[in-house]
């Protein structure tokens, strides 16, 4: 249980350190649609420096920023299954359905992240690169296959304790 | 479920109520509500035991199979 409460003040950490991010992107991205001088902000996507803020560049911020959200929202929902784990509710309903939310939002977020990368290298620095490993892509991927894996593991888990309760 | 639980029934043939047969086998009143209700998923081969010794009766007499239309 003490390991368990450790991982809760670390992931409450960086739920704490991510909330002034929230209203920062969603204020960020209408803003960056109407305003054309960017150059006061030096910007990176994915260690990569831009230098020319067009509308394609824009979008790929954008998605880019929106896929940051949803890896703030696997957070919060990882947050509510260790308070639940905490409360000894461990095969319930609502953790499994929240590492199947992470699954598929992690697995969403990586695609976002990758394609917008990769389409940021191709359009712009006229290069193509697939980095193996322990890239961000490919780690947030197997990451979201995972808590899917995690999930379907914790709904077998759920289907058996309650037949165990109910054989008499 | 297909399968039917005749408990309620043996009980009455034997003028017999729940809580003394749960108290002659060993389990809670509980969960012998839910075994006469037919909500148990599963019963173990000692509990039938047990019934059929206190109810001087046959596993078929309890258990009955039923299929669902």
């Amino acid at each position: 249980m003490r390991k368990l409460i450790i991982l809760k003040s670390i992931v409450d950490l960086v739920w704490i350190l991510s909330l002034p991010i929230i209203p920062l992107i969603l204020i960020f991205i209408p803003y960056s649609f109407f305003t054309s001088d960017f150059n006061y902000f030096p910007f990176a996507i994915n260690g990569i420096e831009i230098e020319t803020f067009d509308l394609g560049t824009k979008i790929i911020l954008a998605v880019m920023l929106l896929s940051y959200l949803l890896l703030i929202y696997c957070i919060y929902l990882f947050r509510k299954i260790l308070s639940c784990f905490i409360r000894v509710k461990i095969f319930d309903e609502m953790v499994v359905n929240n590492f199947k939310k992470i699954g598929n939002l992690l697995v969403l977020s990586s695609i976002l992240i990758g394609v917008s990368s990769f389409l940021y290298k191709i359009y712009y620095m006229q290069k193509i690169s697939l980095k193996l490993g322990f890239s961000q892509f490919f780690l947030l991927l197997c990451l979201g296959f995972f808590f899917m894996i995690l999930s379907e593991i914790f709904k077998i888990s759920k289907k058996m304790k309650e037949e165990n309760e109910l054989t008499i | 479920m297909p399968i039917i639980v005749n408990l309620d029934i043996m009980l009455a043939t034997r003028k017999m109520r729940s809580k003394d047969l749960a108290e002659k086998i060993g389990i809670t009143t509980a969960n012998l509500s839910i075994l006469k209700s037919g909500k148990a998923k599963a019963i173990r081969f000692s509990t039938l035991e047990a019934i059929c010794e206190a109810l001087e009766c046959q596993p078929s007499d309890i258990l009955e199979f039923s299929p669902e239309v």
